[in-house]
This record gives C-alpha cells, structure tokens and sequence, in this order.
C-alpha cells in the first residue's frame, strides 16, 4: 500500500536520491520539489520530465508504468511521483528478499 | 533559361575527414591530402573493410552543453558545427532578413550511430529500455532542425531523401525557392554520419568498398570508401548580398535532375547524361562554357566508366580538353552530404583559382579516359564549374555554380 507522499518525504531516505535525480534532469531548484508542488507548475518541459523518469528507471532498475489514459502526465504532483518510485522499490525489494530466501 | 532572381553562395561551413572546419578542408584539397585511414570511432573485428574517411578527434563536450547532447545524433552535431562556421562566415548582416523569409533545406540523414547503438543495446544487451530521445535522435529531418531552432529560421525547413544525391536535390530545390522569389536565404547542404557496425557491414555485404584506397578513373581502381561529414552553404538572394557587401565564393547558376527509371543501384549514362544537360538548361549555358567537372567519381568500375560515357554524351570534344576530378578520393563518399561537400569544393575552386584533384591515381583507364587532375590540385582560373551527385535508386542531381561577377 503506498504511503501517504508528506510521510514518505518525511520518513525515507531513499527520496533525497529520487528528488537529487529529478532536480537534475529537469533542471528545476532542489528547493521547489515539495510533496504539494504541481509538476505543471514547475515549468518542466514535458521532455524532460520523460528524461528524468527514464534516468529513475535507469538508476533504480525499475519500470514506471505508462497510464493509458494519461500518457507522460501519469503524475500531478512531485509527492505523487516520489511515491510511485518508493512503491516500486518496495516490491521489487520484496521480490529482491524473496528470492534469497 | 530561368529569368528569376539570382543566387549567392555567401558562407560555407564544413566538417570532414579533412578537418573540421572549411579552411582544413580546402588545404586538406590543394595540398591532395588523404582523409582515409583506418577506422578508429568503431570496433572493426567484424568488417571485412575496415577503413574509411572518418572525422577523427571531434569532441561533441567542446561544441555543445552536455545537457543538450542527448538530443543530437553525429549527424546533427556535424551539421550544427558546419552550420555556425558557415553562418559566421556569411556575417552577421544576415539577421536583416526577415526569419520567416529564411529557410533550411538538408539532405535527409538519419541517426546511424543512436540506430546502431540502440539496437545493439535491444538485441545484443538485451536492454530493458532506449533513451526516449531515440526517435528524435534518428529521424531523418533532425539536422535541418536542429539548424533551423540554433538560429531561429522560421521559413520553409525540410529534407530531402535521394541517397547519394540527397545534398544536392537539397541544395537544388533551395537555389530555385530563393530564385522564384519563395524565400530570400537558406542554410542548405547535408550532414551523414554512418560509420556504424551495422551499416558498414550493409556495405561491406554490396561488394563495392575499396579494400585499400579509392582510386577514381585510374585502371587499377578497387571501390569506393565511405566517408563521413557535413558541409552546410549560405545562400542568399543576389541583390541582397551585393547590397550588404557579402563576400560571395560563386554564384548557384544551375540545377538539373532526372531519374534512369532502370536499375536500382547500376548508374546509367543516359540518366546522368539527361541531368547534365537539365543542368545547362536550367542556367542557360552551353557545355562549352564548363571549365571543370567536380564528378560523382565513386571509385567503382561501373561508375566511373559510365560517369565517363555520360560527360562525353553532354560534351563531346571539349571533354578532351575539360578537367574533371573527384574530390572522393580525400574525403571519402559521404552519402547524404556527399553532394554538399563536394559544392563547397567547387565553390571555393572558382574562388580561389584551383582545381581539386584525383589522388591515388596511377594508371590512366582505356574505358573511362579523362583529365582527371591526377594526385595534384592544378591552378587555374575557370568560370563555371559543374557538380554531379549520381545515387542508389537511379536518381541523379546535378549543379552548376559559375564565379561571381
């Protein structure tokens, strides 16, 4: 079940590491990557918002789903985006777990 | 004859095997200098030719922000690089057009090095994901593109598609939308960048990749090597850039084409021979008035032959008398920037006075007996100079350029 997006923010260590990708691939100030913030406010051309999520993809071996009814707008708000990567983390790392056992 | 406007070639900018500028170019040409050599951008150890005339020592960090490289394939990279040296060349004066009044035509050249690498990284690596910059990276139209956003042209912008002729369709179709009053400057020319794996052991699988050099019109000629490059023209609308004092290299006086409608990779010497005369006809001239030829000379037995048989079809006699010479031999065949490299040549032999030659020449060819300006650049002061580009697909662009005055 995945987290509310102020606690994940609060609580995961691993968020510094998708914020720090994200801030750099679509060159937006650290700073403004709020959990609220609006991702169509932030003046992220929608390329680069493609780019940062094949860069968290690339970095994490994960697999963003594509939203069919929304293709490349799957996330309103950074809270939303972070949460989906923490998601994803966690079950691939449960897969991860499961398989060593 | 056409009675419209005439054209300036008043920038030319390029990026060869040679050097990666125009002034290394053209010394590369006087001095018959080999831009061919071992290929060292690629791992060689499936290829059965392992040379060609590539560009050595380009550093993409040197020219473009790193955050912007991942939207440019090599080819639009040389074509952006050739394009400012050809726009600074031009001056600066050019910004009173109005943007919409200017154009960018290329030849079309698709993203060999980012197909290549990412279907190696699909099918070999068994990656998971492509950049999501593939697309625009390979498509065909990026480096027209990518020139027309650098410098914010906002008139007609498209590529033309016809093999090794595609440079010069290009630069054809922009001379005549310039002359008929459709738009008043264009970049115009073409950018290829295919030395990949993939693709040269497409060539290597044709069986007309010179194993040692290429030898244009000497009898003992093995092939063609493939180059790559880009070589990007400023034309302008004559009164225009008499009135801004450009400097003008030559005047585009000609454009012909046609198609041999015959075999898809065998030329045709009624085909080229029809170009030729289109050619003529399109700047009112006779044959006699052509002083040197700048020939599609591949290196291939068949083309150079043919090549041969079609200039005596169009000049009779004078050939006798007329230097024809394939710059190919220095900077390789460079595909779909093949004819625009090869204009930049002719414009600047009639600027400064030379002729290119023919390096690698030893033996002259009872079948295909020319002046071909044998392995030194000859002085000598002509008037008209003629370019032939001959493609795949029987699809042949011809252009003339005739010295300012």
């Amino acid at each position: 079940m995945t987290q509310r997006a102020d606690e994940v923010f609060d609580r995961d260590p691993r968020v510094s590491q998708i914020l720090d990708i994200f801030a750099k691939e679509t060159a937006t100030d650290r700073g403004s990557l709020r959990p609220d913030a609006r991702i169509d406010e932030l003046g992220i051309a929608s390329i680069d918002l493609t780019l940062a999520v094949f860069q968290l993809e690339s970095v994490f071996d994960i697999e963003i789903p594509v939203m069919a009814a929304a293709p490349g707008n799957e996330f309103a708000t950074v809270g939303e985006l972070v949460s989906m990567v923490v998601s994803l983390l966690d079950n691939s790392g449960a897969h991860a777990a499961a398989a060593h056992e | 004859m056409n009675q419209g406007r005439r054209v300036a070639i008043t920038g030319i900018g390029a990026v060869t095997a040679l050097g990666h500028d125009r002034a290394s170019l053209w010394s590369g040409v006087l001095g018959g200098r080999c831009g061919i050599r071992p290929i060292a951008n690629i791992p060689t150890d499936r290829l059965a030719v392992t040379q060609a005339a590539e560009v050595v020592g380009f550093d993409p960090l040197a020219h473009f922000e790193a955050r912007r490289l991942p939207m440019l394939d090599r080819t639009s990279q040389l074509a952006l690089v050739a394009g400012r040296e050809a726009m600074a060349d031009a001056g600066a004066e050019l910004s009173g057009l109005a943007p919409t009044r200017a154009g960018v035509i290329l030849g079309a050249a698709i993203g060999q090095e980012t197909f290549d690498s990412s279907y190696k990284a699909l099918y070999g690596e068994n990656a998971r994901r492509l950049h999501p910059m593939t697309v625009p990276r390979i498509m065909p139209n990026a480096p027209a593109s990518h020139l027309s956003m650098e410098f914010g042209l906002r008139g007609p912008c498209f590529s033309t598609a016809s093999a090794c002729a595609s440079a010069s369709h290009a630069i054809g179709l922009a001379f005549h939308m310039i002359r008929s009053g459709m738009m008043d400057a264009a970049l115009t020319g073409g950018s290829d960048a295919s030395i990949v794996v993939g693709f040269m052991k497409a060539w290597d699988a044709l069986r007309v990749l010179s194993p040692d050099a290429c030898r244009p019109f000497s009898k003992d000629r093995t092939g063609l090597v493939i180059g790559e490059g880009a070589a990007i023209l400023v034309l302008e609308e004559w009164r225009h850039a008499q009135a801004r004092g450009a400097k003008i290299y030559a005047e585009l006086a000609g454009f012909g084409m046609s198609a041999d409608a015959g075999e898809l990779t065998a030329p045709d010497a009624a085909g080229a021979a029809q170009a030729m005369r289109a050619a003529l006809d399109d700047a009112g001239m006779a044959p006699q008035d052509v002083g040197y030829v700048n020939a599609h000379g591949t290196g291939t037995r068949l083309n150079d032959k043919t090549e041969v048989a079609a200039l005596r079809q169009v000049f009779g006699g004078h050939l006798d008398g007329l230097p024809v010479s394939s710059s190919k031999s220095m900077h390789g065949h460079c595909l779909n920037a093949g004819g625009a490299i090869e204009l930049a040549i002719s414009a600047l032999a009639l600027h400064h006075g030379v002729l290119p030659p023919t390096i690698g020449f030893r033996e002259p060819d009872p079948e295909c007996l020319v002046d071909c300006v044998p392995n030194q650049s000859r002085p000598l002061p002509i008037r008209v100079a003629m370019s032939n580009s001959f493609a795949f697909g029987g699809l042949n662009a011809v252009l003339i350029v005739k010295q300012a005055a």
